[in-house]
């Protein structure tokens, strides 16, 4: 059973790395995993989550030679495949401009310690930290434009109950730009625990988009660690659309570095039935000039659990920083549950902030203004849906990664209606 | 084409119909004018199949079908269309979407195969004109940011596309100054065939100077009190429902 008495850390990394893992460990012995009494944790109880379900380290597979990768509709700019967290070569296609390697050659002591420093205390970060396996470092050379999303398939392929975790890089140099896809996929009927976790780093002047297709089958219990540190005047921004998984967690971390940072935060989280959605989000204003706009939406069906708490921190000389933040959810049944917590914590007095929460249900009026034209009642309920979630689409720039991520959506709501 | 008997209506228990009765054949005008709280709207929304109403007796025939039993979508696919006195605003749902929906769920309910995108956009455009409605507005979500005279004519609109049997113009004219109660009035008008039949509800004469009814109707306290020809609304307007009142309460 994965508890505080039987992990093992990585043994990967320089010296620095190593010791930050071993402080970890430490951190997570002393803490264990959290219960719902640890306010980061206050929605989701990890400690049960692990308990009932036994997970565990088992042996992992690192190759395989044969995997279907999901046809998209559209063309990539490459496709980077990993399998049980480790980075496929030979299934791999490489966009010109870009690099992988393994983790630990783009994590240099200053950068691991500035990106894995545990800004709250976080014991499942902990865990994950400690017990990583090595991932890659995907590097976009200085200058590098990606016309194109690169795609970035993970394929989980463990033994029932199987505990996983790995961390990986991504780099954009110095006014570099870039989409990143990411698709997810695992064998059938073996449950897992993942933890991945991903340290971007944007370079000045640089653009990284991380777009997460989160619709793994039931058997997913997934922890994602996104952390960005921006270099001054660059751009960030992290958009997932959660509709699978037993149980999701986001923890979202984007941390400005320099002057003139932009950083956008979009998560769609549509929990139905058996399904819990955590999404805690943290971005750091640092430095001045730098604006954040963050928007997640809920829609929570049937007995589906969605959680938004998002923290918006403006260090005192972040002056004229804009930081907005809204949260917005729509209850399908009675009993579905959202909790939002909006919290902001600011010591600059020159700033533009602004956070809000909204839980309602779909307007009832407009439903029957719709069937009154002839549009059947679970069509109208689909085209509200679809017009709530669509706040969240419009903020994605690539038409392709757009149009994708609405047909997700859309196949997502008519199955909430089919039959009834 | 409609007959109402002896309809009986309640919301949170209050009886709002009680006991209405009547008959609409194609080809014909109706009208239905009466003081505030007297039914009018609530007529309208139960023909239209609102759930909030609950039946307590009574029946309405659309067509040879109870159209009770049936859902408002299905009434929408049977041929009825209510053009509502407040349009309902839906933010994030395009007009062409909503349109586009509307008219091929109502094909499809009518065993006629969907209009592809080109065959939808010259329909649309040959009965946006009918109402002089701004090309611009379909691109907006449905009713946002539309001026009061712009939803009324986007109800007619709306109502030509779908092209029902029975219209029920709820109100049409609130609201509405003398050029859009024109426009509107008028492209109710060119829609007037043999086969369809309208039913109006208003408050004041004024828009029966445009639509010119077969039949007027007064609706006091849920029931229909007094029925006669098109000059019935003058007398009306003349005289004040004050006067029906009386009437019917000697």
């Amino acid at each position: 059973m994965l508890t505080e008495t039987h992990v093992k850390t990585a043994g990967w990394g320089n010296a620095e790395l190593q010791a930050l893992r071993a402080r970890a460990l430490a951190f997570f012995e002393e803490k264990g995993l959290p219960e719902v009494k640890n306010e980061l944790y206050k929605y989701s109880n990890i400690r049960r989550l692990v308990t009932e379900n036994g997970f565990r380290e088992t042996e992992l597979k690192t190759a395989t030679d044969a995997l279907t990768i999901p046809q998209l509709p559209f063309a990539v700019s490459g496709t980077i495949v990993l399998y049980n967290g480790t980075y496929q070569p030979a299934l791999s296609v490489l966009p010109a401009g870009t690099e992988v390697k393994p983790a630990s050659a783009a994590l240099d002591g200053t950068s691991a310690t500035q990106t894995f420093a545990l800004p709250e205390p976080d014991a499942v970060k902990a865990l994950a930290l400690a017990t990583a396996a090595e991932g890659m470092a995907l590097l976009i050379a200085e200058d590098t434009q990606l016309e194109k999303p690169l795609l970035v398939f993970s394929y989980t392929d463990v033994e029932d109950a199987s505990s996983l975790a790995s961390l990986h890089v991504i780099k954009a140099g110095k006014n570099a730009s870039a989409s990143v896809l990411m698709l997810h996929a695992h064998s059938a009927g073996k449950r897992f625990f993942a933890q991945q976790v991903w340290q971007c780093f944007t370079g000045e002047e640089a653009t990284l988009r991380l777009y997460d297709m989160q619709n793994e089958g039931p058997e997913s219990f997934t922890i994602n660690h996104f952390s960005a540190l921006q270099a001054g005047r660059s751009t960030f921004s992290l958009t997932t659309s959660a509709t699978g998984s037993t149980f999701m967690r986001n923890n979202v971390r984007a941390e400005h570095a320099g002057e003139g940072c932009h950083t956008e935060l979009n998560g769609l989280f549509m929990p139905s039935e058996g399904q819990h959605i955590d999404n805690r989000t943290f971005v750091g204003h640092m430095f001045p000039d730098c604006t954040s706009d963050e928007l997640y939406k809920g829609i929570a069906a049937a007995d589906g659990k969605g959680i938004f708490n998002g923290k918006v921190y403006v260090a005192r000389d972040a002056q004229k920083t804009n930081a907005y933040q809204s949260n917005k959810n729509v209850l399908l049944s009675r009993e579905a549950t959202i909790n939002s917590k909006p919290e902001l914590e600011i010591y600059a007095d020159d700033v533009k902030c602004s956070h809000g929460s909204t839980t309602g249900q779909l307007d009832e009026q407009s439903i029957f203004y719709m069937q009154a034209r002839g549009i059947r009642q679970a069509e109208a309920r689909k085209l509200l849906l679809l017009a709530f979630a669509n706040d969240v689409f419009e903020r994605i720039p690539d038409a392709e990664i757009r149009a994708f991520f609405e047909t997700e959506a859309e196949q997502r709501f008519a199955a909430l209606y089919r039959d009834r | 084409m409609l007959t109402i008997k002896n309809l009986h209506a309640s919301i949170n228990g209050k009886e709002i119909l009680k006991g209405i009765n009547l008959e609409i054949a194609a080809g014909e005008v109706h009208a239905i004018m009466g003081p505030n709280g007297s039914g009018k709207s609530t007529l309208s929304a139960v023909l239209a199949g609102k759930e909030d109403y609950e039946i307590t007796q009574g029946e309405v025939i659309f067509r040879g079908k109870d159209l009770l039993e049936l859902s408002p979508e299905e009434r929408a696919g049977e041929g009825i269309f209510l053009a509502f006195q407040y349009p309902v605003e839906i933010p994030g749902v395009s007009m062409t979407n909503f349109m586009r929906t509307a008219v091929n769920e109502v094909r499809e309910y009518r065993g006629l195969e969907a209009l592809d995108a080109k065959a939808f956009l010259a329909l649309s455009k040959e009965k946006q004109a009918l109402v002089e409605l701004d090309k611009k507005l379909a691109g907006r979500s449905v009713n946002e940011g539309f001026s009061g005279g712009e939803k009324k004519r986007n109800e007619i609109y709306q109502m030509a596309m779908l092209n029902p049997y029975l219209s029920i113009l709820d109100e049409t004219d609130s609201g509405l100054d003398i050029d859009a109660l024109r426009i509107v009035s008028e492209g109710v008008n060119k829609l007037k065939s043999a086969e369809n039949a309208f039913l109006v509800i208003t408050h004041y004469q004024r828009l029966l100077d445009y639509i010119v009814p077969d039949f007027v109707h007064v609706l006091y306290d849920g029931r229909i009190v007094k029925t006669g020809p098109k000059e019935l609304a003058l007398e009306l307007e003349d005289k004040g429902y004050d006067h029906i009142k009386k009437e019917v309460e000697a």
